[in-house]
């Protein structure tokens, strides 16, 4: 009598999560194999900046700052690469380089000098906009956008076993190679946080900071190292923002993409392999506005189309909102109802008995 | 005797708290006695051994560890000469299991992977070499509070203790839990290690210690063989007065019921019922204390009283208002008062000042505020108060709280509740880890409410604390109210019955169970 609830819980929630995974397999399966590609390259920022996310905050530092650590990791994957002739993928080292450093220099002025969190995101952020733009004009004379011939873009990559079976082969075959980093950081950040020392340290810092410190473990330390880790993420998702799709860096590029992954993050709990689901989900609504666009028989306003990811994260919220309220409301209907019953019965055997 | 530890001339002021907690403090503690500390609340305890243990640097003095000097900045380089230290207040990580935890910072690794099948392993032995049974795989946020102390302390041994600080360790535990601690000590210390041990319990002292030292406003006053002093002279010496250990009360008269609840049931975590058909009256101008082994529904009972658990039947009324699904605030304003079971979480906020924490049941009211302006040289005028009628030690209006000892802490709680004549008053364990002066003072301040017409609904693991202090005791067992005696025919051994489940009269009908 006692497990029955508990049991029951159990039950619905596998239950969900089966039906999630044939939703999941139905619509990459049965959706137009471009919607399926387009979704998996536009998930690519989010899986990458919600790890970013979630390395930080794991470590207990909210990492406001991950659009401007993005926006510097596309910039200088263009730069690195202008009039150059280097193979791409010194453009992804490098932002995964400089994002690293920015991390570093946020880590150290929030840890050293103690600058308020939030502030020291939005300054970050705003300055990383801005000299983008300055620089972009002053040292290459360009306008709004920085394109040149000499920048290549990311080749896209037969994966081998993978590219000769029919289904998969086009839908999980041919991107290019930050799409590839994006789903093996997953496993690697997953390895990290839960296999190795350094990420119990982590965990232990980012739950219990006094527990962690009693025992003698550098709480600064495993800090800086956690927001220069979740620098490099960021940078290189950015790297796929400019490099990954049309080889040019436009002015704010990431468009917001920062803060949706920090969405993604707090969506999955913190969870990497939730977070790469919820990347998938966010890239697929912002996929189907785009495909939907590109349809000419559709009637619905641009405007509204655009807004579709958000719209998309909107309904999420409050579905996630509805079913925690729902679960918790059920629940307590059904222990008043069984043991509102039993204890009703009991008196009465008492009354019954005198 | 070879000595294990000796602080010599330790001083330490806080600027910040103007407080001088350690004042020119001689401390000697011999290798594999258990040696007491006993003090005031803000006596200058906590902070001695956290200097001890390198998390306090104090401004002056010395520090020997068998018998050879050490520096000691750094937490790290006390667990190096063999120190090991269990706080007041654990430092656990809740989603990290048992093993997890004991082995933070010296995991078994290779190459940074960490193996936890050793780890598990390694703990399993440790815990068994000790006989100290635990479940390496278990989590923290799982187990009951005697055995995440356990933990703790295994934690120390894990890396070697040989000098053993424990910060009020019984604070928080159950009886039998308290019990166990002091088996494992002596233990520990028959097998050498040494002990020191803070402790406002000084029955505790007398059971298990060898040796006392008293500490007074940040001065050691003086160490004592056990033997050689007794609970009153101990007493006498932290406070520096005579101190009156019994409560004096004149038998109550009751009134018109204030409280009445009915055939409560309310649900603990797990979707099993924590309360099961409970039903209680408290009359104006009568302390109604809760026995009972803690976990026996206590807590949730009292939630669903104070608002803050939902009640899933029965009901509850306070001075003749339907109360059952109402919220904390509309139960105030009816005339509850709620000094909460925690302190650090529920009773205070110790982010934020003095002056905004005993508002805030109020603030909304005249004087404190005025057409939706907070007043705060009313708000100040009231904290100031409080901090004279209560003797809050060292606390400034306008300042922070999070300094304040864990005593003087609770005296804010019991101000802000007190003030005012509630007409309904439920006290939560009031006395958790008060020095015997305030138990005293907090025991005075009750009778005197009581006797001014407030109902008061008690709840206590001491005891000893319920029998003295209340005027009829229920006993909960399970879920259940297992018994309600009168304190004129109460005694220690039928509670003890009661609330191990059994019952008084053959065919009491509590004895039926489901
Ligand atoms: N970090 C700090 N900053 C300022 N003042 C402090 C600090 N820590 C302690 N104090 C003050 O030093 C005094 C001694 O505090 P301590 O915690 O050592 O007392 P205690 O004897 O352990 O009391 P209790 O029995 O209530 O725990 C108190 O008045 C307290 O307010
Ligand atoms: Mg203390």
């Amino acid at each position: 009598m006692i497990d029955f609830l508990t049991n029951n819980a159990r039950k619905i929630r596998l239950t969900l999560i089966i039906a999630g995974i044939l939703i999941g397999l139905l619509l990459f399966i049965g959706l137009p194999v471009i919607l399926v590609q387009s979704s998996i390259r536009l998930a690519t920022p989010y899986i990458l900046g919600a790890l970013a996310a979630m390395v930080a905050s794991r470590a207990g530092v909210l990492n406001l700052a991950i659009d401007g650590k993005m926006l510097l990791g596309a910039f200088i994957a263009v730069v690195v690469l202008y009039k150059t002739g280097y193979n791409p993928i010194v453009g992804v080292v490098a932002a995964s380089i400089s994002g690293g450093m920015l991390g570093l220099v946020f880590a150290v002025l929030y840890l050293r000098i103690k600058i308020n969190l939030i502030i020291l995101a939005i300054a970050l952020n705003l300055f990383v906009a801005n000299a983008t733009v300055f620089f972009m004009r002053v040292s290459f004379g360009a306008f709004g956008t920085l394109a040149d011939p000499s920048i290549s873009g990311l080749p896209t990559i037969q994966l081998p076993i993978i590219s000769s079976i029919p289904i998969l082969n086009e839908r999980l075959s041919g991107y290019n190679i930050v799409v590839y980093i994006g789903w093996v950081m997953i496993a690697v950040v997953w390895l990290i946080l839960f296999r190795t020392r350094f990420g119990r340290h982590i965990r232990a810092v980012g739950e219990n900071r006094e527990a962690a410190e009693s025992v003698g473990i550098n709480v600064t330390l495993v800090q800086v190292f956690a927001l220069t880790l979740s620098g490099a993420l960021a940078g290189i998702a950015g790297s796929f923002l400019s490099i990954g799709v049309l080889s040019q860096f436009v002015e704010n590029m990431t468009a917001g993409r920062g803060w949706t992954a920090i969405t993604v993050s707090l969506f999955a709990f913190q969870q990497p392999i939730a977070a790469f689901f919820t990347s998938l989900f966010f890239g697929l609504s912002e996929a189907i506005s785009l495909y939907l666009q590109g349809q000419p028989g559709i009637n619905i306003p641009p405007d509204l189309l655009l807004a579709a990811p958000q719209v998309a994260a909107l309904i999420a919220l409050v579905l996630v909102a509805v079913r925690i309220r729902a679960a918790e409301l059920l629940k307590r209907r059904n222990f008043a109802t069984h043991f509102g019953q039993e204890l009703a019965n009991l008196k009465r055997a008492v009354l019954e008995r005198n | 005797m070879p000595k294990a530890v000796e602080m010599r001339h330790i001083r330490k002021f806080f600027p910040s708290s103007g407080v001088l907690a350690c004042d020119d403090v001689n401390l000697s503690v011999e290798k594999g006695e258990i040696h007491a500390i006993v003090g005031e609340n803000g006596a200058g305890k906590t902070t001695l051994m956290s200097i001890l243990y390198g998390l306090v640097q104090p401004d002056e003095g010395q520090i020997l560890i068998d018998e050879k000097p050490v520096r000691i900045s750094h937490p790290n380089e006390a667990i190096h000469s063999g120190i090991g230290m269990v706080h007041q207040h654990f430092k656990l990580v809740p989603s990290f299991t048992i093993a997890e935890n004991i082995m933070l910072g010296i995991e078994p690794n290779k190459a940074g992977f960490i193996n936890s099948t050793t780890e598990a392993e390694t703990v399993r032995k440790l815990a068994d070499s000790f006989g100290l049974p635990i479940n390496p795989n278990a989590r923290i946020a799982d187990i009951s509070v005697g055995m995440q102390q356990r933990v703790e302390i295994l934690k120390t041994l894990q890396r070697n203790a040989q000098i053993l600080i424990l910060d009020e360790p019984t604070a928080v535990l159950t009886p039998q839990e308290v019990h166990e601690l002091y088996n494992v000590i002596r233990k520990l210390a028959q097998g050498g290690r040494t002990i020191l041990l803070i402790t406002h319990k000084l029955l505790e002292v007398k059971d298990v210690a060898d040796r006392v030292s008293v500490m007074r406003r940040g001065r050691l006053i003086g160490t004592h063989n056990v033997a050689d002093v007794s609970i009153r002279d101990m007493a006498n010496m932290m406070v520096g007065r005579e101190v009156i250990l019994q409560v004096e009360k004149k038998p109550a008269q009751p009134g018109d019921i204030v409280l009445k609840a009915e055939n409560l049931l309310v649900a603990g975590s797990g979707g099993v019922p924590a309360v099961f058909g409970a039903t209680l009256e408290v009359r104006a101008g009568e302390i109604v204390g809760i026995a009972g082994v803690s976990g026996n529904g206590q807590t949730e009972f009292i939630e669903a009283i104070a608002g803050m658990r939902p009640v899933e039947g029965g009901n509850i009324s306070l001075l003749g208002t339907d109360i059952t699904h109402r919220k904390v605030r509309d139960r105030r304003n009816t005339g509850m008062a709620h000094i909460p079971e925690d302190r650090m979480t529920m009773g205070l906020n110790l982010l934020t000042n003095l002056d905004e924490n005993v508002a805030v049941t109020r603030y909304q009211e005249e004087p404190y505020s005025k057409a939706g302006f907070l007043q705060f040289s009313a708000i100040r005028s009231f904290a100031q108060k409080i901090i004279k009628d209560y003797q809050v030690k060292s606390a400034r209006v306008g300042e922070e709280i999070k300094t304040l000892s864990g005593g003087n802490l609770q005296k804010v709680v019991l101000g802000r509740e007190l003030d005012g004549n509630p007409k309904f008053i439920i006290a939560n364990q009031p006395t958790r880890g008060l020095d015997v002066g305030s138990i005293e003072f907090v025991h005075k301040t009750l009778v005197e409410a009581r006797d001014k017409g407030s109902a008061i609904l008690l709840v206590s693991v001491e005891l000893d604390e319920i029998l003295s202090l209340s005027d009829r005791i229920i006993v909960m067992f399970d879920g259940r109210i297992m018994g309600v005696l009168d304190i004129k025919d109460a005694n220690e051994q039928d509670i003890g019955i009661l609330m191990a489940g059994g019952s008084l009269e053959k065919d009491h009908p509590a004895q039926e169970k489901a």
